[in-house]
């Protein structure tokens, strides 16, 4: 279902406008802006962005910080690389690992990079085996640390 | 619109003469008896295809099916089927791919699409939801599928200011230049067993790009998952689907068809070959693959890739080794690798060029039709494709395809081969009698056919050579009733069999609860519907089976076997201690 901006609120600032991933939302800045309905994934980056609580979705009266986007953890032992989050995520912030020896029949989907998640949950609804969990931001990176320690 | 989930309720009719699209009556109660894919796409061309039609005119139809299973996340479920009229018999024929344009079709809100008419020009078709746009490709003509996708993908994406997401289908120059083997490609997959690239070429379409923000509706979200989870780990912990499968393949089941005899070797004149060794899995696994993928929803990932000139290409498969390796007495697998990428970006069918590059070679060979192809001589095969797909020189008549030319030139050496892998599935299974009808219900819920593979209970599977037949042949006597019966039992006393994860699926995530028996019945009305459309169009329909130089060298090998067996029986009989026989192990299997 897409989202639609209440226009009695949005002052036009653009900010959804140039960060909406397939290009859904268009206006002239200044003027109230539109959610075209054929093109919105609802993937709900714009709501976290609206400071002015133009786009709503369901109870939420909170922006969301960044830090507060939650990030996929995959379960490498349920994960069959079956690349339905990758098909899912509109930030192509997924991919398939690369292979670590000729043939590796044991690649999973892997987040690319932390900061093009949008914590939208799409990879978490569509895996068709229950692989993935969003989990807080700050949590993965101190977890990543650790290991990395 | 329909109460079922899993479905997007709509079937659509695309005429390209007009541009214009409407809605194509399809009911509940015939979601109910043909699901969808393959059964739905038989009983269109049934209900919609004239007393006489000829593939390549205005009034063939093209039918693109999606499963119901299709986008729900049921392992393997990313198959649609293509249906048309066969360029080369005249009969209707249907074409199963991995690509993601079923996928996206659903997304954009159609369960199907059925094509009619043809354009005035070439055209390349652009779906978003419910717009529709077309689009001259004279640009696009005499581009290979890659590039073809390649650039339709930046175009698509610099029309919407972002990366778009979409599924494609296109053909090649093949396909263009009307070539009988031409076939369709969706992604990096073509068609399988597919000839219609001709067909999409009479009718001046280059490519569909369809894309779409719906939703797939799941009857049971939590269930549906908890069905995809077991059926998944069901795959991946079978020995076939699990281990073979991924580490080597679909190539992996040439050196089990090789050890039963039933290798294609010199246009099947033979059932084994001396190097298969060099063009089997585990050598590729070895030397070339560099990663095991598959389509999406795919939990076998039997696909192959290799590098090719610096870049990585698709790999080939079963059909593709056997066909351009022992059948031309070729065991150089980095030229199946070159002729593999080459196929598909010709928009070529890897089986029937190849059966046609065989059939040619020993044509050459008895003197009815020179082309300068010769059993076990590689060096000119590459220009021969290019040739087949621009219909050039020699290559204009081989672009005819095998039956076409030896209906023409004569020659008792024709080899209408079914697909490879169902040989295999039979090798290890013996023929059900069922086993059609299963496939063909399997296809409408839009699954692909390796998931056959771990319907094999475990226990039977004995490496390398599969199961004795003649063990097996007693039981499956009985399969029909047997089927019968296990239709009629509860559900849960078939839970811990995964074959009847299909229907399971069916009940989670559309809502369509039916027994095994009604399922198997989809699949029979499907072979009935294209029964009848044969008959009302006077053509025959391709009836694949394998040649007798195999079936003899089948027998031969089986022979072969037993007496190793017997002998190896007798050798352990001969050892045996009498004084000590409490300490002797029973013969097990191995």
């Amino acid at each position: 279902m897409a989202f639609r901006i209440n226009s009695a609120v949005c002052n036009g600032c653009d900010a959804c406008v140039t960060a909406c991933p397939t290009q859904a939302i268009h206006g002239i800045r200044h003027e109230v802006h539109e959610i075209d309905p054929e093109l919105c994934v609802s993937c709900g980056l714009c709501i976290n962005l609206c400071k002015n609580f133009a786009i709503r979705s369901g109870n939420q009266n909170e922006l969301l910080e960044y830090s507060e986007w939650p990030i996929p953890h995959v379960d490498p032992s349920l994960c069959s690389g079956c690349r339905a989050c990758v098909i899912v995520c509109p930030m192509n912030a997924l991919r398939i690992s690369t292979p670590e020896y000729r043939g590796d029949t044991g690649t999973i989907s892997e987040l690319i990079d932390t900061d093009l998640c949008i914590g939208c949950k799409k990879c978490e609804e569509h895996c068709p085996v229950g692989a993935i969990e969003m989990v807080k931001r700050l949590l993965a990176d101190s977890e990543e640390e650790e290991q990395y320690e | 619109m329909t109460n079922y989930s899993g479905y997007m309720g709509k079937v659509v009719c695309l005429d390209l003469t007009t541009h214009g699209l409407s809605e194509y009556p399809w009911s509940d109660e015939e979601r109910r008896q043909f699901l969808g894919g393959r059964a739905m796409a038989a009983k269109i061309m049934s209900d919609c295809t004239g007393t006489v039609c000829n593939a390549l005119s205005e009034e063939s139809l093209i039918v693109i099916a999606t499963g119901p299973l299709t986008g729900t996340g049921a392992p393997c479920s990313n198959h649609f089927c293509i249906s048309s009229l066969s360029p080369s018999t005249g009969a209707v024929r249907h074409s199963s791919c991995g690509g993601d344009f079923g996928l996206f079709l659903k997304k954009a809100g159609y369960d199907a699409l059925i094509i009619k008419g043809r354009c005035e020009e070439p055209t390349w078709i652009s779906i978003h939801n419910d717009s529709v746009t077309f689009r001259s490709a004279q640009g696009l003509m005499g581009l290979g599928c890659g590039k073809t996708q390649i650039t339709l993908q930046a175009e698509t994406d610099e029309k919407r200011g972002c990366r778009v997401k979409c599924g494609m289908l296109v053909i090649g120059p093949a396909g263009e230049k009307l070539v009988n083997c031409a076939t369709v490609v969706s992604g990096g997959r073509e068609a399988e067993h597919c000839d219609f690239g001709a067909v999409f070429g009479y009718k001046n379409l280059k490519a569909i790009v369809v894309s779409g923000n719906k939703e797939i509706p799941l009857a049971d979200t939590g269930k549906n998952r908890a069905i995809c989870r077991q059926w998944s780990a069901a795959l991946r912990s079978h020995p076939l689907t699990g281990s073979l499968l991924p580490k080597l393949g679909t190539m992996g089941f040439l050196s089990l068809l090789n050890s039963n005899g039933l290798l294609p070797t010199e246009n099947c004149r033979r059932g084994s070959f001396d190097n298969a060794e060099d063009i089997g899995g585990e050598f590729f696994a070895d030397r070339f693959n560099l990663e095991s993928s598959g389509c999406t929803y795919c939990p076998i990932r039997c696909e192959r890739s290799a590098m090719l000139d610096r870049r990585p290409v698709r790999g080939p498969e079963l059909e593709l080794a056997a066909l351009l390796g022992s059948n031309i007495l070729n065991s150089d697998m980095g030229l199946i690798v070159r002729w593999s990428h080459e196929l598909l970006e010709y928009g070529l069918d890897a089986a029937s060029t190849a059966n046609t590059i065989a059939w040619a070679m020993q044509a050459n060979e008895e003197g009815i039709f020179k082309s300068g192809l010769e059993f076990g001589r590689t060096g000119n095969i590459s220009g021969i494709l290019g040739d087949i797909a621009y219909k050039r020189g020699v290559g204009a008549e081989l672009a005819e395809g095998s039956k076409k030319l030896a209906d023409k030139y004569g020659g008792d050496f024709l080899c209408l081969l079914k697909p490879l892998e169902m040989t295999a599935v039979e090798q290890y299974t013996g023929h059900i009698g069922y086993a059609d009808y299963l496939r063909a219900a399997a296809a409408s819920s839009g699954q692909c056919r390796m998931t056959d593979f771990a319907a094999i209970p475990k226990a039977l599977i004995r490496k390398p050579n599969g199961i004795a037949s003649s063990f097996l042949k007693p039981v499956l006597a009985a399969s029909e009733p047997l089927v019968k019966l296990l239709s009629r039992l509860p559900d849960c006393t078939t839970d811990s069999l995964p074959l009847f994860a299909h229907t399971k699926a069916l009940d989670a995530a559309v809502g369509l609860r039916m027994s095994l028996g009604e399922y198997i019945e989809v699949g029979r009305r499907a072979m009935e519907a294209d029964g009848a459309l044969n008959e009302k169009l006077g053509a025959e329909a391709e009836k694949p089976c394998l040649p007798p130089a195999l079936i003899r060298s089948h027998r031969e090998a089986r022979r072969a076997r037993s007496r190793e067996e017997l002998a190896r029986l007798r050798d352990r009989l001969c050892s045996i201690d009498m004084k000590n026989i409490s300490a002797v192990k029973l013969p097990g299997r191995e």
